[in-house]
């Protein structure tokens, strides 16, 4: 039986002030169980609440009510410093708006966690190197990140979440703004890093191609969990079962 | 690598961030540290013709200070905003906020204490100019540039004062900053929300540019008004105010309206085109508006102010007013052709008038009596006067009637000649003469100032000379001349002074020259 890397309970949020025409009620209800290994994809059509759901997972946004618990700690009785020292030691974030320092080279932006941790020169360089020939990135090391495509760009900030071996990766349409050989190559990069280094990994997309290379999709709507999906078969098969179940919970194609 | 090495690289790219901040603290500390050194020159507090200046050198020096608190903190506040990205990255990666505040506080420090050196440094070269050009516009010669440790212990600890402040406001500011309002607001395309306070703080800001404009229209009418410092500041402080509040809250406030006006599915693309460019860009026009609104006021007013002083000068037609009588201002004719007659002339009136005492009940005056005739040459008007009337001019710009009411009758008395008048109207002549001795006169008919010239004794008799010049610019060293002739006869007199343009213009300039 493997362990359990996050656990969170009865999740509610709200935005605004409770019961003011204004509150928005993001959440309501919500229960996740992520084994470690595990690489889980979080669908929903857009207001869904996926992005909240995330920010209060990794501890960015406060829940309204419910407990988050990551390896044995709950992390919304962390104080603001203790929960530093815990995303600097246990989490990795790949999120589109906090990709990579335009002031840094891509080798420098991938060891910053390192840096911030007061690690060792040589520690840095033989992890960076490491990790960036698995993601083949390491020619365009470096590179300022204007100089080096999208796709290198969302790579290199998969690099750096990598870099201080954390129990959980944390993603937000990781896949956003990319094309779909550039896609490809930044999920490629997950699937390796859940594979080979046995990384566990929850990630919010809107895209199925990007979700069909996880092992468990969870689909939520309007604050609450509709439908789980487990890969079963290849990843072709788990595509077109994603678009079933997709269908069924009424995604992207019922909004606009 | 080490993390003061990050913190270096990400200094350097954010060179172009921070240059409009460092450029904002430098200028207004050259401009302080000039003003200081101005005011702190003994030599000007000394000067007598310069007193107006040593209690308005002090205000404006209070308003830069007021200013650069207003202009440097908002200048760190978008510096700071723009920095939202590598914050949040730093968060996101485990940097807890001591640590953030620690480098906040380094890069300030740099910034703080380069633009302190660097202001200095600009205004000492700067000073030396300003000062000439100040003197240079107030005609004040023989002051001496002169330096003391003064200026630049005001200027280093009103800025240590005003860093500290921002500081502590920034510092107060980041413990706030979590990764959740990071993200919210990196999240945030849309620009802010939109708060019904900001329909209401936008109507404030227009009505506040309204009233700027207003109020600019007033000093520029109104030759007594510009010269108060009070008006002045407040403009000042209400403008800046209005252009923040219209750009701050209006904007945000008119688009959405737009946005909630029934065309905007129509016009989607046009309106959140212009928002986003608007957001973007409403900090920097805000900062340019501030440092161009600064810059005129501080370049241009006081060139307009001379200006404005030139045409109240320019009121008067003549540029040389003075009156001549027995141990009054005496000069010989020859001696007095002589001076006057040295630089170009254009028009020279010289008009006879008597000082007859009115009475009027229990009340007695002197005052200058003008015939009707002399009256058209001086003012080019025409009085139809019969004999028996006359009419009352006012010299002098104080209000009131100066005890004369229009058909009233009055008693003249010169010599042993009474003569009864009655006042057809009492009146403000077109321009103000002082070196008639009086506040006001009075024209009578030609025969009525013959028949009392007859009676004056010479004690009562004076001449007037009004004189134009083609350039009165130049006139200063005949006008000098002329006083020190009168002087040397020991018949300069305080009632009837010698008014001339070239003078007046130099002492109003000081006493406008609060700048
Ligand atoms: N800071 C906030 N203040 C108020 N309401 C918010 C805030 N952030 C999100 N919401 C609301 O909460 C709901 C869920 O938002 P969330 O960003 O989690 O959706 P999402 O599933 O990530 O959508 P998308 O696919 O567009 O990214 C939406 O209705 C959104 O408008
Ligand atoms: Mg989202």
């Amino acid at each position: 039986m493997s362990e359990t890397v996050l656990e969170a309970k009865h999740i509610t949020k709200v935005y605004g002030n409770a019961g003011e025409e204004s509150a928005t009620k993001a959440l309501n209800g919500v229960d996740i169980k992520v084994e470690a290994g595990d690489f889980v994809a979080i669908m929903g059509p857009s207001g869904s609440g996926k992005s909240t759901l995330v920010d209060i997972l990794s501890g960015i946004t406060k829940q309204t009510s419910g407990t988050v618990t990551i390896g044995n700690r709950q992390i919304e009785s962390m104080s603001p410093s203790e929960m530093a020292l815990f995303r600097r030691r246990s989490l990795g974030f790949v999120f589109q708006e906090f990709n990579l320092l335009d002031s840094l080279t891509i080798k420098e932006n991938i060891v910053l966690p390192m840096v911030l941790d007061k690690k060792s020169s040589d520690a840095m360089e033989t992890k960076a190197n490491e990790v960036m020939s698995l993601f083949g990135i390491r020619e365009v090391g470096h590179k300022y990140p204007y100089e080096v495509s999208g796709g290198q760009q969302q790579r290199a900030a998969v690099s750096r979440a990598l870099m201080n071996d954390p129990v959980i990766v944390f993603a937000d349409e990781p896949t956003g703004n990319l094309d779909s050989k550039s896609s490809n190559a930044v999920m490629n990069c997950f699937k390796t890093m859940n594979e080979e280094k046995n990384t566990t990994i929850l990630m919010v997309t809107h895209d199925v191609f990007a979700a069909s290379f996880c092992k468990k999709v969870i689909f939520i709507k309007d604050g609450r969990i509709t439908l789980t999906a487990d890969k079963k078969g290849t990843r072709k098969e788990f595509f077109s079962h994603i678009l079933d179940c997709q269908a069924v919970v009424g995604g992207e194609s019922d909004e606009i | 690598m080490k993390f003061r090495d990050v913190a270096i690289k990400n200094f350097k790219q954010n060179m172009r961030n921070y240059s409009a901040y460092f450029l904002c603290s430098c200028f207004t500390i050259m401009l302080f540290f000039m003003y200081t050194t101005l005011l702190f020159n003994d030599a000007v507090g000394n000067n007598e013709s310069l007193d107006a200046l040593t209690y308005v050198f002090p205000i404006t020096i209070v308003a830069i200070g007021l200013f650069s608190v207003f202009f440097i903190n908002y200048a760190h506040q978008i510096f700071m905003k723009g920095r939202n990205k590598e914050f949040g990255i730093y968060m996101t990666l485990g940097m807890n906020q001591s640590d953030l505040k620690k480098q906040v506080l380094i890069e300030n420090l740099i910034i703080s204490v380069g633009s302190l050196i660097t202001g200095i440094v600009a205004g000492l070269l700067f000073s030396r100019l300003f000062q000439m050009i100040i003197l240079n516009l107030l005609d004040v010669d023989g002051i001496e540039f002169q330096l003391s440790f003064r200026p630049f212990i005001c200027t280093i600890l009103t800025y240590v004062l005003i860093f500290g402040i921002v500081l502590w406001n920034t510092n107060r500011k980041l413990d706030k900053v979590d990764i959740g309002t990071l993200i919210q607001d990196a999240r945030k395309k849309e620009g802010r929300e939109y708060k019904r306070k900001d329909s209401i703080l936008g109507i404030i800001g227009v009505l506040g540019m309204i009233l700027s404009v207003v109020i600019v229209l007033v000093l520029a009418k109104n030759d007594r008004m510009n010269s108060n410092p009070l008006l002045l500041g407040g403009y000042v402080v209400i403008s800046f105010t209005s252009v923040y509040l219209v750009l701050a809250h209006g904007g945000n406030a008119l688009i959405h309206r737009v946005k909630n006006s029934r065309g905007y599915l129509g016009n989607l693309l046009t309106v959140n085109q212009i928002h986003y460019k608007f957001e973007r860009n409403k900090n920097i026009i805000f900062i340019l508006s501030i440092l161009s609104t600064m810059t005129i006021f501080l370049v241009a007013s006081p060139f307009s102010l001379v200006n404005v002083t030139k045409s109240i000068v320019l009121i008067d037609p003549y540029n040389l007013e003075f009156t001549r009588g027995k141990g009054v201002n005496e000069v010989s004719d020859q001696k007095m052709n002589e001076i006057i007659n040295a630089v170009d002339l254009e028009k020279k009136t010289t008009v006879p008038f008597l000082t007859a005492t009115e009475t009027m009940g229990e009340n007695t005056f002197y005052k200058p009596v003008l015939s009707e005739s002399s009256y058209q040459q001086l003012s080019g008007k025409v009085l139809e006067l019969k004999d028996g009337e006359a009419i009352h001019l006012i010299l002098d710009w104080t209000p009131g009637t100066h005890g004369m009411q229009k058909n009233e009758t009055w008693e003249v008395t010169l010599g042993g000649q009474k003569e009864i008048i009655s006042l057809l109207e009492s009146e403000r002549f077109a321009w103000y003469i002082s070196s008639l001795g009086s506040d006001a006169m009075i024209v009578v008919s030609d025969e009525m100032f013959e028949r009392l010239s007859k009676a004056a004794d010479e004690d009562s008799a004076y001449t007037f000379f009004a004189i134009q010049y083609k350039d009165w610019e130049n006139s200063k060293e005949m006008v000098e001349q002329l006083k020190a002739e009168i002087d040397q006869k020991k018949t300069a007199s305080i009632q009837y002074p010698v008014d001339s343009s070239v003078l007046e213009y130099q002492d109003l300039n000081t006493r406008y020259f609060y700048l």
